[in-house]
C-alpha cells in the first residue's frame, strides 16, 4: 500500500514544485516506485521541471473525467523506469477536477506504487483542497521570510483541520551567512513559530535555477549542496536518521588553516 | 497560367498575381513559400498590389492576406479587383458575420485523441481577434498564450506566436504565421492529409490525426525557417518549404 504525500506552502514561489520533483526523483533513485502528481491546473510546472513536457498527451483532468485510463495518463520518466508523472492540465482551471476525483485517483495509485507525491498549487482555495484530498501526509515548504512563514502557519492550521496533523517542514532557500549576520530568520526562529517537525533545510543554491531550466532535478547532482539536502530528506522519509547538514559554504584553504591554528 | 502565385511588374510596382481557383488556405501557404523564395528579389517592406484575377476576394480573405503579407514584412497597396459590394461596412465586421457550424459529432472513444475536440473553443480574450473566413477557416490575429486553447472544426490560421502551454486543435490544417512553441493537433478527427505549418516551428509536440511526434530531449537550437509537418507513409515528417 502506497503513501500519498502532499507538498504545500500557501505562499507561491517558495519551492513546492522543486521540492516535489526532487523528493519524487530522490525516492525513485532509492528504488521506490513513485508517481509525481501536479494538481496546479492552469499553471502547470512540474512537467517542465522534470523535463517531460514534450511527452504530455493526457493530464489529470483527462484521468479524472475518464477520457483515458490511469495508466495512459502516467508519463514515464526518462531517468527511472519506476518514476511517473501525472501532469496538470494547462488549458483548464482548478474547478476542472473535484476533491472526490482526486481522492479516487490517489486511492487507485496507492494500490500500484510506493509513494505518490502531490504538488499543490499556491493559495488555500479549490486547488489546495483538491491537492490535500487524498493525502496521508503533508510536507510544508517555506522560506526564511516573515510572509512565507505566516502563510505556512495558516496552511498548517488548515491541514490539521482536514485531518492532516503533524505535517513536516522543509525550510528552503536558507542563506547561512545572512542568518549569521542576523539578517535572516534562523531555523530555530522558524521552528519556534511553526512548532512542527523539521524534515530538512535546503541552502539557497544557484544550481537549482540551472537544473530547473534544464529539467534535471538537483537531487541527482552529486556536486550540488541543495541536491545533498534533498538526498538527506529522502533518506529521512525512508526512515533513516540523518543529521542536518552543515550549511556553511565550503571554506577556502586559508580559512581552514586559520581554524586549525585556533584549535577548533 | 502555370503557378497559382506569381509576380508581375507594372507602373505602380510589383503585383502579386493569385489564382483564386486554388483553395484559399493552400494559396496562403503558396504565398508564404513564394515570398520566402523571392526574398532576395523582393527585399524588405515592399508594397504589393494583390491581383486576384476575375474573382473578388471577400473581406475576410483580404484581411487574412493583409496580415499574412505584413507578417512577412510587406505591405498591401491595393486589392484588384476592388471591393465589389458593401463598401461602407468595415472588412472586420463583415468577416465576423459568418459564423461556423458547430458539428455535434459524438466523440467516439476509439481514436485516443478524438475527445480533444468535442466542442469548438475560442478563449473569450481572443474572440475579438478571431475572424471566420469565407471558406470555413478561422483566422486569429493575436499571440496565443500558455493556457489558451483554440479548437476549431476546419482550418485554423494564427497570425502571431503560439507559446508553450498553448494548444491548437483543428479538424483541418493548422497554419501559424509566427513561432509555434505550443502543441498543435491538426486533422484531429482522423484526417491524415492535414498539415501543420509554421514560419518558425519550435513545438515540443505535434499531432496529426492519431500520430504524435515529440521534440527530442535536451536543448534544441531555435528553428527559424518555415516548415511543414505532415504524414507521409504513416510517419509524421517535418520538412522545410
Amino acid at each position: 500500500m502506497g503513501e500519498v504525500i502532499v507538498v504545500t506552502s500557501g505562499k507561491g514561489g517558495v519551492g513546492k514544485t522543486t521540492t516535489a520533483a526532487n523528493i519524487g526523483t530522490g525516492l525513485a533513485a532509492q528504488g521506490k516506485k513513485v508517481v509525481l502528481m501536479d494538481t496546479d491546473i492552469g499553471l502547470r510546472n512540474l512537467d517542465v521541471v522534470m523535463g517531460l513536457e514534450n511527452r504530455i498527451v493526457y493530464d489529470i483532468v483527462d484521468i479524472a473525467q475518464g477520457h483515458c485510463k490511469l495508466k495512459q495518463g502516467m508519463i514515464k520518466d526518462k531517468r527511472y523506469p519506476e518514476l511517473y508523472l501525472i501532469p496538470a492540465a494547462q488549458t483548464k482551471d482548478k474547478s476542472a477536477v473535484t476533491e472526490d476525483q482526486v481522492r479516487a485517483i490517489c486511492a487507485e495509485l496507492k494500490q500500484e506504487v510506493d509513494y505518490i507525491i502531490v504538488d499543490c498549487p499556491a493559495g488555500i482555495e479549490q486547488g489546495f483542497k483538491n491537492a490535500i484530498a487524498g493525502a496521508d501526509k503533508a510536507i510544508v515548504v517555506t522560506n526564511p521570510e516573515v510572509s512565507a512563514v505566516r502563510d505556512a502557519d495558516r496552511i498548517i492550521g488548515l491541514l490539521e483541520a482536514n485531518g492532516l496533523g503533524n505535517p513536516q517542514l522543509v525550510l528552503n532557500r536558507v542563506r547561512p551567512n545572512m542568518v549569521r549576520q542576523g539578517d535572516m530568520m534562523s531555523v530555530d526562529d522558524i521552528l519556534e513559530i511553526l512548532a512542527i517537525k523539521l524534515l530538512g533545510v535546503i541552502p539557497d543554491d544557484d544550481n537549482i535555477v540551472i537544473s530547473t531550466n534544464r529539467g534535471e532535478p538537483t537531487v541527482l547532482d552529486q556536486q550540488s549542496r541543495a541536491g545533498q539536502a534533498y538526498r538527506n530528506i529522502v533518506k529521512r522519509i525512508l526512515g533513516e536518521d540523518v543529521p542536518l547538514m552543515n550549511l556553511e559554504v565550503e571554506e577556502g584553504f586559508f580559512a581552514k588553516l586559520k581554524k586549525l591554528f585556533k584549535g577548533n | 497560367m502555370g503557378e497559382a502565385v506569381s509576380f508581375k511588374g507594372n507602373k505602380d510596382g510589383i503585383v502579386l498575381m493569385l489564382d483564386c481557383s486554388v483553395e484559399f488556405e493552400s494559396l496562403c501557404q503558396m504565398i508564404v513559400q513564394k515570398l520566402w523564395q523571392s526574398r532576395s528579389f523582393l527585399g524588405e517592406r515592399t508594397t504589393l498590389t494583390v491581383h486576384s484575377g476575375d474573382i473578388c476576394l471577400d473581406a475576410g480573405q483580404r484581411l487574412a492576406l493583409k496580415v499574412l503579407l505584413q507578417s512577412l514584412g510587406h505591405e498591401v497597396r491595393a486589392f484588384v479587383p476592388e471591393e465589389c459590394v458593401d463598401t461602407e461596412t468595415s472588412p472586420v465586421e463583415k468577416s465576423t458575420s459568418i459564423a461556423p457550424q458547430i458539428s455535434e459529432k459524438p466523440a467516439p472513444a476509439k481514436n485516443v485523441l478524438q475527445h480533444k475536440i468535442s466542442q469548438q473553443e475560442v478563449p473569450a480574450e481572443l474572440t475579438d481577434v478571431a475572424h471566420y473566413l469565407a471558406d470555413g477557416a478561422l483566422a486569429v490575429r493575436k499571440n496565443v498564450r500558455s493556457g489558451q486553447k483554440i479548437a476549431y472544426n476546419g482550418t485554423l490560421i494564427v497570425f502571431g506566436d503560439v507559446n508553450a502551454g498553448a494548444e491548437l486543435v483543428a479538424t483541418g490544417h493548422i497554419l501559424v504565421l509566427g513561432t509555434l512553441r505550443g502543441v498543435a493537433h491538426a486533422g484531429c478527427q482522423g484526417n491524415k492529409q492535414a498539415i501543420v505549418y509554421a514560419t518558425s516551428l519550435n513545438s515540443l509536440q505535434l499531432r496529426i490525426a492519431d500520430m504524435i511526434a515529440r521534440a527530442p530531449d535536451g536543448e534544441m537550437p531555435e528553428r527559424r525557417v518555415p516548415e511543414m509537418a505532415r504524414i507521409i507513409d504513416n510517419q509524421l515528417v517535418i520538412e522545410e518549404i
